[in-house]
């Protein structure tokens, strides 16, 4: 029950400036507090990126791996392609040669290369023309140089000429 | 449990009650916790006009500092303050000029807002004042449990005022208030600076027996004889010497009431002061006159229901001894009846009782 012509003032436990401190030693808090959040949203975030990096350089290591596996297999296949143009230039070469070889009496049918035997088939008119004309110069090529006649109504050969050369010697691959 | 509740059970809530006297002000400190009273205490400090001397703003500021929940109280020592009628329920009502404190229904207190203000600006250097309290609110709480079906004249005897009610259970009908400090008897008595100590004994006046008729007028001149007959009454107690507030020891933990008056002990008769007693005689004289006055104008009140008044009760905070009061009851010729009571004490628990509601 109230008797008292007045109403008390409001007591304070703490005075102005000491509320004042307070409140900013409760503002720093929170600030720290926020900041605190802050840092560990951050950590949670770069962890994630961290996370996504891992994987983008496991992707990038089996990309670098399977690169080189392709450099790789281009630089064999470059070798390859660069050996078979090598090749194919030697045999073109050789077969210039070959084709300079053969004298204008002696008509070649057929040219068979393996790739250590070199086999010719043709008409000659004589046994001699092709002994003196083409056997020698294949002789000189080859190791060894064999051929077959077979005589014609006409009084020509036909000849098969076979001719191989060592292991060592091959050049046809 | 709201802020007020853990400040109340965290904090020491203390009441301090500033009354003002004739040559002094009187400081109860009331000290409480958790909504019970854990001590009290009584100061007086000199003071020879209505201000609270520098020595008790001193005391109260170490009180305020050290604990942070303290509320200031006193009483109106306004004499325009009256009984009011117009009462429907218990509580504070606010009118154009004045203010009222309802006790019951019919009766209460009126006040002027003007001696509130004024009341209040005697308490600004101490942080100002928190309840401010009629005397007719203290009278009543002190007679509200012994009040019964017959009217009798109750009276309120402060060391500052004499507050005088006519009532029984059913409220309060008629009241009086006279200001017990007077600006002429303080130019005219030389007030010594320092309280005579025991060693000091200052030698009785030898009285003149003179004629015995109590009128108003020279009334303390003619009745010097009655000095003998008071010789016994004490002097009061300064107790500005005791020692500083701290925390709650056993000596502060004490309470200090007024002592009930000795009348055996001869020794103490020739060390009182002779001023207290010629003042405890002047006091009854003006008791008397003032309890004629206001016999006298409730039996003339038209618009009261007069009841023959045969029993003055006197609620004394002010320590009357049995001598005044039997020269009182020869003058009056009245049944006077005396209970001690602490006013200090009564109006700190009032504000106790307010700040325990609001919890």
């Amino acid at each position: 029950m109230r008797y008292s012509f007045i109403t008390p003032q409001e007591k304070k436990i703490f005075q102005d400036n000491t509320k004042v401190w307070m409140g900013l030693f409760a503002l720093s808090i929170m600030m720290l507090l926020v900041f605190n959040l802050f840092l560990s949203y951050k950590q949670s975030d770069m962890e994630l990126l961290k996370e996504e990096n891992e994987l983008i350089e496991k992707e990038s290591v089996q990309k670098i791996a399977s690169g080189r596996e392709l450099l790789e297999t281009l630089n064999k296949d470059k070798n390859f392609g660069e050996k078979v143009l090598t090749d194919n230039d030697v045999l073109k070469e050789s077969l210039e040669n070959l084709f300079e070889l053969i004298p204008d009496q002696i008509t070649v049918n057929e040219t068979r290369m393996e790739s250590d035997t070199l086999v010719i088939k043709g008409i000659t008119p004589s046994k001699d023309v092709y002994e003196f004309l083409l056997a020698v110069p294949l002789k000189s090529i080859f190791s060894s140089s064999k051929a077959t006649f077979y005589r014609l109504p006409n009084g020509w050969y036909n000849f098969i000429s076979i001719n191989k050369v060592d292991e060592e010697e091959v050049f046809f691959e | 449990m709201n802020l007020k509740a853990f400040k109340n059970k965290l904090f020491h809530t203390v009441f301090i009650c500033v009354r003002f006297q004739q040559r002094a002000c009187s400081v109860d400190v009331l000290y409480t916790k958790n909504s019970q009273i854990v001590s009290s205490e009584h100061k007086k400090f000199k003071s020879y006009d209505i201000t609270i001397p520098m020595d008790a703003i001193q005391f109260i500021r170490k009180i305020e500092s050290k604990y942070k929940i303290v509320y200031t109280s006193t009483i109106v020592e306004s004499i325009t303050q009256s009984i009011a009628y117009e009462c429907v329920s218990e509580g504070i009502y606010e009118e154009d000029e004045y203010m009222k404190v309802c006790l019951g229904k019919g009766f209460g207190a009126i006040t002027r807002k003007s001696d509130i203000d004024e009341s209040r600006k005697l308490f600004e250097k101490i942080g100002g004042l928190d309840f401010l309290y009629s005397p007719y609110v203290v009278l009543w709480k002190s007679i509200e449990s012994i009040v019964d079906e017959e009217k009798r004249l109750y009276l309120l005897n402060l060391e500052s005022s004499i507050t005088i009610a006519v009532g029984s259970k059913d409220g309060l009908e008629y009241g009086a208030f006279f200001h017990m400090i007077s600006d002429d008897l303080q130019k005219i008595e030389d007030i010594p600076e320092e309280e005579p100590t025991d060693d000091e004994e200052e030698p009785e006046e030898e009285m003149h027996e003179e004629d015995e008729s109590l009128e108003e007028e020279g009334a303390m001149d003619d009745s010097l004889e009655d000095l003998d007959e008071l010789s016994n009454l004490e002097s009061l107690e300064d107790d500005e010497d005791s020692s500083e507030l701290g925390s709650f020891d056993e000596s502060h933990t004490q309470e200090k009431k007024p002592e009930p008056p000795k009348e055996d002990d001869k020794d103490e008769e020739k060390e009182q002061n002779p001023e207290d007693s010629f003042e405890e005689f002047a006091r009854g004289i003006d008791i008397i006159s003032y309890a004629k006055e206001s016999i006298e104008d409730y039996y003339k009140n038209p618009n009261l229901d007069s009841a023959f008044i045969d029993t003055i009760v006197i609620m004394d905070s002010a320590g009357l001894k049995e001598e005044t009061i039997e020269y009182m009851k020869d003058s009056l010729l009245l049944e006077i009846k005396k209970d001690d009571i602490d006013a200090g004490r009564l109006i700190n628990e009032l504000s106790f009782a307010e700040v325990r509601d609001e919890i």
